[in-house]
């Protein structure tokens, strides 16, 4: 061992990590990178031993003595405002954060209908487990006063400031270069207290520091996602036609309120779906809890807002004697009445659904999935013990939010181009994407074009690869760019060539006159002439929201005593806009509908009433595998998106979003005939077994 | 998740290991498949001091046929192996079952019989099947071996009942009876999951379909694989039919104590029993008529 040191040993860092409060009035609070006096939650750090290698690390860090004084834990997010204890000194309660999203008259409007349909509905907590932990190595050269950080993040341009802030280093003496990443989905967008650790100690003691993370701490400290409850009630007209959607949330932020506003938000947004809804009110407390911090995890709130507006429907269906699928039918928007507002308002800009056709989706996916034959197979399965259920469930996937993002793309006299980005990947596939996009705009060959992402040192300004946006917002300004860049070497080309730009063609290292092999010129020459060593140009896409369609059916047999889930058949319909790439586009959908079923039937992070993580293995945190997914068919929709010139949709957490709801929605079809209503998510085989064990209590007929 | 340090060793032989055992007793633990115990040290769980690596000892490496039946097995042979070697189903299937359900082929490619079972993992499958077809076991110490039912092995949850300085060496598994129908259940979450409750039964019958012997157990549902002796006295006698084994399995789910309350509770694992033992039952007595048609033939 080399070194340890305890929070109070390291005062220079001592500080909160930074990030910007939401709204004025809430209560932003991050934790210090070691906690100095109180431990909120199990997982957070408390020391930092330094040693040659990991063996001798965590001998040191067994050897560590902490003296704990219990304090009570808080772990529920329903939360009586007398009697429980405060989670941060000074608080009135563990309330962090309120927000309201209304359109229309709001709950009012609910006196007004004939039937009002009222349901509570949790979405329980994840942990995202992306195949390699989060890492961070740093070197810092003291004779030149520069900090390099090697980190998986997926933000490289906020933890370039984040190291700057909280280091004191000028943002230009520090360097974060992001190397392929093995996995992050939303978890990865924070910036974490190891990673100032790891850069804080390589300046101090002057040697190459490399901190990463193992399952455990990715179960532990890492963010986890989803954790919600919602009280919803639903208004409707007799014909069946929503009124009003009333929902009044908590999102458990965990210990420290840093990134769960972002997917309250989007869950506030996204319940609304593909639906006509004159009046809706979502409001939302961020209530604290001592357990791991909680934000963006794939969907980042989306597919909880999806699951409650679905599940809804469902029972407002059952109220009303109505089938599940015509109850949607009657309130789909229809493609004429696009672009369809709201009325609500999403960071003081209106919430505008551009562009589809969510009634030939919808149609698209209950026809695949034989939702008219399905009840006949159900009857004659369960004459065999065998317990069928369907699910049908839709939701637009809101995509490309967020601050813009830019792109820089550099043609050299060599004929080689070079495209830059703020964004990063984790396996999404960018650089060939990218690389498509900038090769198709220049009429360049492909092979020529190289990406280069998630580099500070690029200086491309942008935010990063979250929430479905980098094609949305860097794809645009790559193809900005690289227009720009063609513009000028066509302009030279021409006046060179002496002919029209219509007419020229980039060929091997030439532009050639098409139709006249004979009139050509070397790319060198135009490049020198237009632009020097290089041509350069930088640009910017927006980040204006875009909604896509999402469908899923969904056939599924639950087994009545193991209460196991066996998905039989899964259709998803989507509007993926316009595609760059179709292999990389379905693997993004594919990738996130199987994210989803773990989310519905095997993955769950539980605590105890002491604030005791009960899964922090994979033997007890279920994922589910290859050989676990289902055989997925997709139809997909192109509507170009009509807020972004290339029309370009992101495709990243859709496939996540209505997969809890058609899910649950299968199961408890397919338990029907023991009366178990499955409002709260996850429905593995243990919580089901615990809610027929509830139903057989009141006297079901389980 | 990496282990405390420990002295390693690498014995040639068998003598060899024994020797060490016999030098360092408690301190040390013999090193098999390393499927559950690295894991265990990884995460500091179990931290021996002394590491015996049985793999440089080839002689702990076999599958035999053994007179009059059945198979003896050493205690390095591994689980991939006994999964598809043609010696082994014509030995006893039910082996060649089990093996087949534990993990996946990379675990089974590593992992053995004689730490399988030494382990002692509740739920575990082989352990289970092997009790049930009343396997016994020879454990060495040095200059000593004694003959014990595999079934005394366990002694709790992830406890062997054997001394430090013993080594699990060999498995004796006799053979199927001709007529007899075996069938082995198991409720596990997600395909690679860990077992939770598996269950083992073995019928015969006689012609007109009576039960003439009856052997079963559940693992998962207690610390220890559960030898379901009270079940099959009530079975024996009786005809082969959806209703006895519902009765049957019923009254054994009782006997489902353990639980967790992530992956499966008390409930859960009771609904498990009784489902998977019906299951079985109706398997086994299937088979065993079938296995009786033909030897009829």
């Amino acid at each position: 061992m080399l070194a340890a040191f305890s929070a109070r040993e390291l005062p220079e860092v001592l500080k909160p990590l930074p990030g910007t409060p939401r709204a004025p009035g809430s209560h932003f609070v991050a934790p210090t990178p070691l906690a100095a006096e109180v431990v909120r939650f199990v997982g957070e750090p408390v020391a930092v031993v330094v040693a040659e290698d990991a063996y001798a690390a965590e001998d040191g860090a067994e050897a560590v003595v902490v003296e704990y004084a219990p304090l009570p834990a808080v772990v529920d997010v329903e939360q009586d405002p007398v009697t429980t204890p405060v989670i941060h000194d000074g608080w009135a309660s563990n309330v962090a954060d309120h927000f309201v999203v209304v359109a229309g008259a709001g709950a009012r409007a609910l006196e007004r209908a004939p039937v009002v349909v009222e349901e509570t509905l949790a979405i329980g907590r994840l942990s995202a487990q992306p195949m390699e932990p989060r890492a961070v190595a740093a070197v810092y050269d003291a004779a030149e006063g520069r900090l390099t950080v090697y980190l998986a993040t997926q933000s490289v341009t906020q933890a370039h400031r984040g190291f700057s802030e909280m280091l004191g280093l000028p943002l230009e003496r520090v360097r974060v270069v992001v190397p392929n990443i093995g996995g992050a989905f939303g978890v990865k967008t924070r910036f974490y207290g190891e990673e100032v650790l790891a850069a804080h100690l390589a300046m101090r003691l002057g040697r190459p520091m490399r901190w990463v993370g193992d399952r455990r701490e990715e179960f532990t400290v890492t963010n986890q996602g989803r954790a919600q409850l919602h009280h919803v009630r639903i208004g409707l007209d007799d014909d069946g036609h929503i009124l009003a959607f009333v929902d009044h949330f908590l999102q458990d932020a965990g210990a420290y309120n840093i990134t769960a506003s972002g997917p309250a938000l989007n869950a506030a947004i996204t319940a609304h779906g593909p639906y006509r809804i004159p009046h809706l009110e979502m409001a939302c407390d961020i209530v604290l809890t001592n357990t791991t911090p909680t934000g963006p995890y794939r969907g980042a709130g989306r597919p909880e807002g999806a699951y409650v507006m679905e599940r809804m429907l469902d029972r407002a269906a059952e109220a009303m004697g109505l089938d599940r699928a015509e109850l949607r039918r009657r309130n789909l928007i229809r493609p004429e009445e696009l672009p369809y507002d709201t009325g609500m308002k999403r960071q003081d800009r209106a919430v505008v659904f551009d562009a589809g056709d969510y009634p030939a989706g919808f149609e698209q996916v209950v026809r695949s999935i034989d939702y008219e034959g399905f009840r006949t197979r159900q009857r004659a399965e369960r004459e065999r013990g065998v317990y069928l259920g369907i699910g049908v469930a839709n939701c637009l996937e809101m995509s490309g939010i967020g601050l813009g993002d830019s792109a820089r793309v550099r043609l050299d006299a060599s004929g080689d181009v070079v495209v830059m980005t703020a964004v990063s990947q984790m396996g999404q596939g960018h650089p060939t994407a990218y690389a498509q996009i900038a090769a198709e705009r220049l009429g360049a060959p492909i092979e020529r074009v190289r990406v280069i992402e998630g580099d500070s040192a690029t200086g491309v300004e942008g935010i990063g690869t979250f929430a479905s946006r980098s094609t949305v917002a860097a794809g645009n300004a790559i193809a900005l760019a690289a227009q720009r860049v063609r513009q000028r070497l066509l302009d030279a080309a021409a006046q060179q060539l002496e002919a029209s730009e219509d007419d020229l063609e980039w060929q091997g290292d030439d532009i050639v006159v098409r139709g006249a092999p004979g009139r050509r010129i070397a790319l060198r020459g135009v490049v020198a002439q237009a632009g020097g060593e290089s041509i350069e140009e930088v640009a910017s896409g927006q980040g204006t929201p875009t909604f896509g369609f999402q469908g899923h059916g969904v056939t599924v047999a639950v087994d009545p005593d193991l209460l196991t889930v066996e998905v039989r058949d899964y259709v998803i319909c989507h509007d993926a806009g316009t595609v760059v790439n179709p292999l990389l586009a379905e693997g993004q959908t594919i990738g996130a509908a199987v994210q989803g079923l773990g989310n519905v039937t095997s993955e769950e992070m539980r605590y105890d009433a002491a604030g005791q993580p009960l899964a922090t293995t994979l033997h007890s945190y279920i994922l589910p595998s290859s050989v676990d997914t289902p055989e997925y068919r997709l139809y997909e929709q192109h509507f170009p998106a009509r807020t972004n010139p290339e029309g370009f949709r992101g495709l990243g957490e859709g496939g996540t979003i209505p997969s809890l709801p058609a899910l649950a929605q299968a199961i408890e079809d397919a338990l029907s005939p023991f009366g178990v209503r499955l409002n709260a998510l996850p429905l593995t085989p243990q919580r089901l077994s615990e809610a027929l064990q509830r139903q057989a209590g009141r006297g079901g007929a389980a | 998740m990496k282990p405390r340090a420990f002295d390693y060793y690498a014995p040639a032989s068998l003598d060899e290991a024994l020797a060490l055992l016999a030098r360092y007793g408690a301190r040390a633990r013999p090193l098999a498949g390393g499927q559950s115990l690295v894991q265990l040290m990884n995460m500091r769980e179990v931290s021996p001091e002394i590491i015996v690596d049985l793999n440089r000892a080839p002689e702990l490496a076999y599958v035999r046929t053994a007179a009059g039946g059945g198979l003896v097995v050493g205690a390095m042979a591994r689980l991939q192996h006994l999964a598809t070697s043609a010696a082994v189903r014509g030995g006893n299937a039910a082996v060649t079952q089990a093996a087949n359900q534990v993990a996946f082929p990379a675990v089974r490619s590593r992992g053995t019989l004689g730490g399988n079972v030494a382990h002692a993992e509740p739920g575990a499958q082989l352990p289970l099947v092997l009790s049930v077809l009343d396997a016994q076991v020879t454990v060495a110490r040095q200059g000593a071996r004694r003959n014990m039912l595999l079934a005394a092995v366990f002694g709790g949850a992830r406890v062997n009942t054997l001394a430090p300085e013993e080594l699990l060496v060999e498995v004796w598994i006799p053979p199927l009876a001709l007529a007899a129908g075996y069938a082995i259940c198991e409720f596990r979450r997600g395909h690679s999951g860990p077992p939770l409750v598996t269950v083992a039964t073995i019928l015969e019958l006689d012609d007109a379909g009576a039960i003439v012997t009856a052997r079963m157990g559940v693992s998962g549902a207690s610390d220890v694989p559960l030898r379901l002796r009270e079940e099959e006295s009530l079975l024996v006698g009786q005809t082969a039919s959806e209703a006895t084994f519902a009765s049957i399995a019923e009254h054994a789910a009782a006997r489902a104590q353990r639980g967790d309350p992530v992956l499966a509770g008390v409930d859960l694992r009771r609904r498990a029993v009784r489902a998977l033992l019906l299951r079985a039952l109706t398997d086994s007595a299937a088979r065993a008529t079938q296995a009786e048609r033909q030897e009829g033939l």
